[in-house]
């Protein structure tokens, strides 16, 4: 019976969570309510991994109502390849929050801050195992305004996290407000909202309406593009991520992009598919915006003094990345831009858990904060090299991995652009990396400790995670023979449901 | 032989005395004609086994030890004109030099100490 | 089957593990005794080995690996012939250098010695390569011994030589292996039916490297005469040999080895007439030694093969003999350069008398190993009907007899007595040590033994011989070679015809990479630093204006990371929702 619910039970479980989080009596215990709960929902969520990697696509049907009059919730591989990830990082940043927590939030508002981390998470969850395009929406939303509201809590520390979370707002809205436009016009003309319902009708809707769903596919488009932080709709995402409380900064530069990298998966390949010409031109605008993003938001970092600020334009770049992979649209492609949706998760949480830790003992996430701290946190240190390779992609590392599938996917490739242009481009923009990873370990190894300042201990519950983290990567890196290979399963069947049943391979 | 080192009579060895000299001057002719004759003998007694032409002539490899000796020499020597160079040409004074870090006087050692035992 | 030793063991583990605790001998009789029981060791476990025939070989040790078969021991009669050889060479080195040796040369030297007998015994390509680079890496420290800073750069350009050898060995080796070629070391096609095959040439040259062929041969002269008395024993018998065994087994019958092989023998001749330092006449001789095996190589067939490893046998033999010659000369004396020696037969008649058995075993005395193996040549070449590659290997005869039966004898030891009391005031040299001249003496045991019964040889022969060696025919018309060749000498020195020996330093091929290449290397390296620098420092320039031009867009408060107002930001993101719809609507 339990069994049997497995897609809803990690979404709900959060969500019924999250009342309770506010009635317990202080932070601490909320913290480890969550926690517990995330460590459940990561647990259920690797069971459905397993079972729709053995048993295929798992659907369920909310409250018995058949599709497609009901809601119906769809889990394929790649869904619960990215459910297993968000489960897993929210079980690795509530435990680092309960520590963190403690010293950025109002303790007030400590408990309805767990509140709000687990209904996020809820929303996460759900935007990926729904398979009914309204609910998408509306999980979208239930994520995107908790996180404004996550944002906005990091104010006990600085300010301009308010300011930050109401562009963010502002923002967010426009995204939602366009995707839910677009969802609009496709109903209009299909009547339906369940997924596969639509891609169904939305063809033989195209001959009689052709511009309303052109005019439904852009803004969904955009609207999603927004979401993920795609390269000139990424404003939002440099401060909101920099003036987050730590631990929000790392579930969502690790969860929140890649979930709504994963709706537009879903829209673009499920729910459109490649029988209509004009969805070429979103594989078009995600290349030429996918390679810009790469080198723009790389340089960016370069030139930042802010180590959060630093890390957040590298995740445009790294977004590029997996945008490129998308816009190849092959099996491979879109194989590698989910290792890298996975590995980059890992090694961003690694990275920013390691910052939210020097912020804890330092308090300040400043480059120049970062002299000789070789010396005086070591064992953060390390972690921040481990990661800051994986980003670089140097080889025995996870970052390695996912570019290295890029790579092969995109010499493989048939594109507008020569393949090996792209290739050069993607060790380039590698090479950027090095830059801005480079000025950061430069400052923690070669440069003498400020005089004076004393780091406070960071506690076990911060420090576990973020070694755990580190570790991960490198084991990543070192055994990637069975996410690669299930990547490549997910995107097949992507592409399956996608590309009018076997097209190009 | 312009440096020729002066040595005394006595000082000679029984190889040196122009007895000697002479003495190799009838031996090694003779010993020339002995085989020389030996293979007439053998080529009169169809007793050869010649694998081409010009070797059936019987002293053919007398004539080519002498053609060929006296070539080598004669020729060979002219090399020097356009090969020969001072002694320390490549290294220099260096060549006969310790190597760095390196007792020089290891070998002489060895050498006393053998003797020593001797 | 020797007690402790397993029935599979590789001899050659025997003398490197001997050189390896002789490193650790501090004595000298104690590295002696080593070194004795070492290779006593390695001789009867090489008989208990068994000896197979050509076409029936014994393996021992076959492994597969990762779908390569392993053979580190293949016991046939041409690899155990060459084993032994390496074997007794290993023995009479220890002996000579009893108490001259130092402690590298000693370790180092079994080393070497077992680098060789494992290659010999090798039967398969990865294994002959690890050998191959052992004994590159192993000589080396051997010309080092030497001592000087000339042995030292000599040393430098030896090891540069050896392992391109090895890499390109490798290199073909991979090659062969990648395009399906069978693993073990067998025979290969130089001229396919598609013209050259690459792969085999690049063996060919590995092998050719070390074997000294003509414009490759300068590593050789160069280096050998550097190392020190002991040393040079120790070179002249490994290495070239090796490659030899390798050509036997690996270009038998390869037809350019011919041309390559006459050339070999006859230019060293020229060259060894005017060199002054006796060692590098030896080391010269060797190379024309070596033309006589490469040119039976080309040959091919049973009595060219016998011939070209008879030869290698006895050569090892008499060579070592003639560098334990000159070694004692320089022992003694302090320098092998024939301007600076003559007489000595008065004060070290023993170092006369073995090198003298030496000089006529290397010239082809009938009575003396050479005849024995070089007539087999000779008439290999005869019998192929090659008239020209006979006249080369006759000429070539006639010049071994110049440089080394006469001129190396005749200057050390005759000439002009630059040793007399009355010329230096001093004493005249001793004679050699005595363990000089026990292991002298072996070695000249060996030549006559071979050259009065020459079965001894014939039994280890690769193929089945009914070959005699000393009919009429034959010592008729050697004997005639050599004594009228013996007459032109002494018409020549009789009317002055006879070059003098002068200090000097000869050129040869590796002038062209001592001077010319040096040179050219002196003036690039620099030249392409200043190149360097300029196109650096211009990109230096380029950089700093790239950099303040990126600062300025993406630096803090650059047009693309400034934080813009909210208004703007959602203006651009309806700016990308109507470039998206315009190209929706478009398509």
């Amino acid at each position: 019976m339990l069994m049997d619910d497995l897609p809803v039970l990690p979404v709900l479980l959060p969500l019924i969570a999250a009342p309770i989080a506010v009635l317990l009596p202080n932070g601490r215990a909320a913290g480890a309510w969550a926690t517990l709960i995330a460590w459940l929902s990561f647990y259920l969520a690797m069971q459905l991994t397993s079972i729709v990697a053995t048993a295929g696509t798992v659907e369920y049907a909310m409250g018995g109502w058949a599709s497609p009059l009901g809601i119906l919730y769809r889990v394929d591989l790649a869904g619960a390849i990215v459910m297993t990830l968000v489960a897993g990082m929210a079980s690795v940043t509530f435990p680092y929050a309960m520590s963190s927590s403690a010293a950025e939030i109002v303790p007030s508002q400590s408990k309805a801050f767990f509140a709000m981390f687990l209904i996020c998470f809820s929303g996460l969850m759900g935007v990926v195992a729904t398979g009914d395009a309204f609910n998408v929406f509306v999980f979208l939303e239930i994520s995107s305004l908790s996180t404004y509201t996550l944002v906005a809590l990091g104010a006990k520390r600085d300010r301009r996290a308010l300011t930050a979370a109401f562009n963010y707002l502002v923002l967010g809205t426009i995204g939602a407000t366009f995707f839910v436009i677009g969802l609009g016009l496709l109903y209009q003309v299909t009547g339906t909202l369940n997924m596969i319902d639509i891609h169904e009708k939305v063809q033989a809707a195209e001959e009689d309406y052709g511009r309303v769903v052109r005019a439904g596919y852009a803004f969904i488009m955009t609207g999603l593009a927004l979401k993920l932080a795609m390269f000139p709709l990424h404003r939002w995402l440099p401060n909101a991520y920099t003036f987050a409380p730590s631990s929000v900064t790392a579930f969502l530069a690790s969860t929140s992009t890649k979930v709504a990298i994963y709706a537009m998966l879903r829209f673009l390949f499920t729910v459109f598919g490649f029988s209509f010409g004009f969805a070429d031109v979103a594989l078009a605008v995600f290349l030429i915006l996918g390679l810009v993003g790469m080198f723009s938001g790389s340089l960016i970092a370069i030139f930042r003094r802010d180590v959060k600020m630093i890390l957040a334009y590298s995740s445009v770049a790294q977004i590029g990345y997996m945008l490129l992979g998308i816009s190849f649209a092959t099996v491979d492609g879109v194989g590698a831009a989910l290792v890298h949706v996975v590995n980059h998760a890992v090694m961003k949480a690694t990275l920013f858990l390691a910052v939210g830790a020097v912020f804890f003992s330092l308090g300040s996430h400043r480059l120049s904060a970062y002299k000789g701290l070789g010396k005086t946190m070591p064992v953060t240190t390390a972690v921040i090299i481990v990661g800051g390779l994986s980003l670089i992609g140097v080889p025995l590392t996870n970052g390695f991995i996912s570019k290295w599938a890029l790579v092969g996917a995109a010499y493989d490739s048939v594109l507008a652009v020569p393949s090996l242009a792209i290739v050069l481009m993607i060790v380039a923009s590698s090479l950027l990396a090095v830059a801005y990873v480079g000025r950061i370990v430069w400052a923690m190894l070669l440069e003498d400790p400020v005089p004076g300042v004393q780091a406070k201990p960071v506690p076990a519950l911060m420090m576990v995670p973020m070694v755990l983290m580190a570790l991960l990567c490198l084991y990543l890196g070192v055994n990637a023979d069975g996410l690669v290979d299930l990547c490549r399963q997910a995107a097949e069947v992507l592409l399956d449901s996608g590309l009018g049943y076997g097209g190009v391979r | 032989m312009s440096d020729h080192p002066k040595i005394r009579p006595e000082e000679r060895s029984m190889w040196e005395t122009p007895e000697m000299l002479k003495r190799l001057w009838i031996i090694v002719p003779a010993t020339c004609v002995l085989f020389g004759l030996m293979n007439i003998v053998l080529a009169v007694m169809h007793k050869t086994h010649p694998h081409f032409t010009i070797d059936k002539f019987p002293v053919f490899y007398g004539v080519v030890g002498f053609l060929s000796f006296s070539f080598i020499v004669l020729a060979g020597q002219h090399l020097r004109k356009i090969l020969m160079r001072e002694e320390g040409y490549y290294d220099g004074e260096e060549a006969m030099l310790p190597r760095p870090g390196e007792d020089p006087r290891v070998y002489a050692d060895d050498r006393d100490l053998e003797e020593d035992g001797e | 089957m020797i007690p402790f030793i397993p029935g599979d063991f590789n001899p050659a583990y025997l003398l490197c593990i001997a050189g390896i605790l002789a490193a650790l001998s501090p004595s000298k009789t104690g590295r002696g005794i080593i070194g004795l029981i070492g290779i006593g060791l390695g001789l009867l476990q090489l008989r208990s080995l068994g000896v197979g025939q050509m076409d029936s070989a014994i393996y021992y040790g076959v492994m597969e690996i990762a779908g390569y078969e392993f053979i580190p021991l293949r016991m046939d009669k041409l690899s155990v012939i060459f084993a032994t050889i390496f074997h007794i060479a290993a023995l009479i080195n220890v002996i000579y250098g009893w108490s001259h040796a130092t402690r590298l040369e000693s370790s180092m030297g079994l080393i070497y010695a077992g680098s060789a007998i494992g290659g010999a015994l090798a039967g398969d390509l990865l294994t002959l390569f690890s050998f191959w680079e052992l004994a590159a890496i192993s000589s080396v420290f051997i010309v080092w011994a030497g001592g000087t800073h000339a042995a030292f750069k000599a040393g430098m350009r030896y090891l540069v030589v050896q392992v391109l050898s090895g890499l390109t060995l490798l290199a073909g080796i991979v090659l062969h292996l990648s395009r399906g070629g069978s693993s073990e070391f067998g025979k290969f096609t130089l001229m396919g039916e598609a013209g050259v095959d690459p792969v085999a040439a690049l063996i060919l040259f590995a092998f050719g490297l070390k074997a000294a062929f003509p414009l490759l041969h300068t590593w050789l002269q160069d280096s050998y005469p550097k190392a020190t008395p002991v040393g040079a024993v120790l070179l002249s018998a490994f290495t070239t040999k090796l490659a030899i065994y390798t050509l036997v087994r690996g270009f038998e019958g390869t037809g350019i080895l011919i041309p390559i092989g006459c050339v070999m023998t006859a230019f060293p001749v020229f060259f060894a007439l005017i060199e002054n330092d006796l060692r590098k006449v030896l080391s010269y001789s060797l190379n024309n030694q070596l033309g006589f095996m490469v040119c039976a190589i080309g040959i091919g067939g049973p009595l060219a093969i016998n011939g070209a490893a008879g030869h290698a046998f006895v050569h090892i033999i008499y060579k070592a003999l003639l560098f334990m010659g000159m070694g004692a000369v320089v022992v003694r004396v302090g320098t092998a350069k024939a301007t600076e020696l003559g007489g000595l037969h008065k004060s070290m008649p023993w170092t006369t008398v073995f090198t003298i058995i030496g000089a006529m075993s290397i010239s082809a005395f009938p009575l003396f190993s050479g005849f024995v193996a070089k007539s087999m040549i000779t008439l290999a070449a005869a019998e192929a009907h090659m008239l020209f590659a006979y006249l080369v290997l006759l000429f070539a005869s006639a010049g071994v007899l110049e440089h080394s039966g006469i001129k190396i004898p005749y200057f050390a030891f005759f000439a002009h007595d630059r040793f007399a009391p009355s010329v230096t005031g001093r004493e005249r040299p001793k004679e050699a040590p005595r363990p000089m001249l026990i292991a002298m003496g072996i070695a000249a045991f060996l030549c006559l033994a071979v050259g009065f019964y020459p079965p001894i040889l014939y039994g280890l022969l690769p193929y089945e011989t009914d070959y005699h060696a000393y009919t009429f025919e034959h010592v008729a018309t050697q004997m005639q070679l050599l004594m009228f060749a013996i007459l032109a000498f002494m018409l020549l020195v009789k009317y002055k015809l006879y070059p003098d020996e002068v200090r000097s330093t000869n050129l040869d091929v590796d002038w062209l990479w001592r001077v010319p290449g040096r040179r050219l290397v002196e003036w690039g390296v620099p030249t392409v630093a200043r190149l360097w620098h300029l196109i650096w420092n211009n990109l230096r320039a380029l950089n700093v204006l790239v950099v303040r031009g990126l600062t300025m867009v993406h630096g803090p408060g650059g047009r693309l990371s400034r934080s813009l107002s909210v208004g703007l930001s959602a203006g651009s993101t309806g700016i990308v929702l109507a470039i998206v719809l315009i190209l929706t609507f478009l398509n």
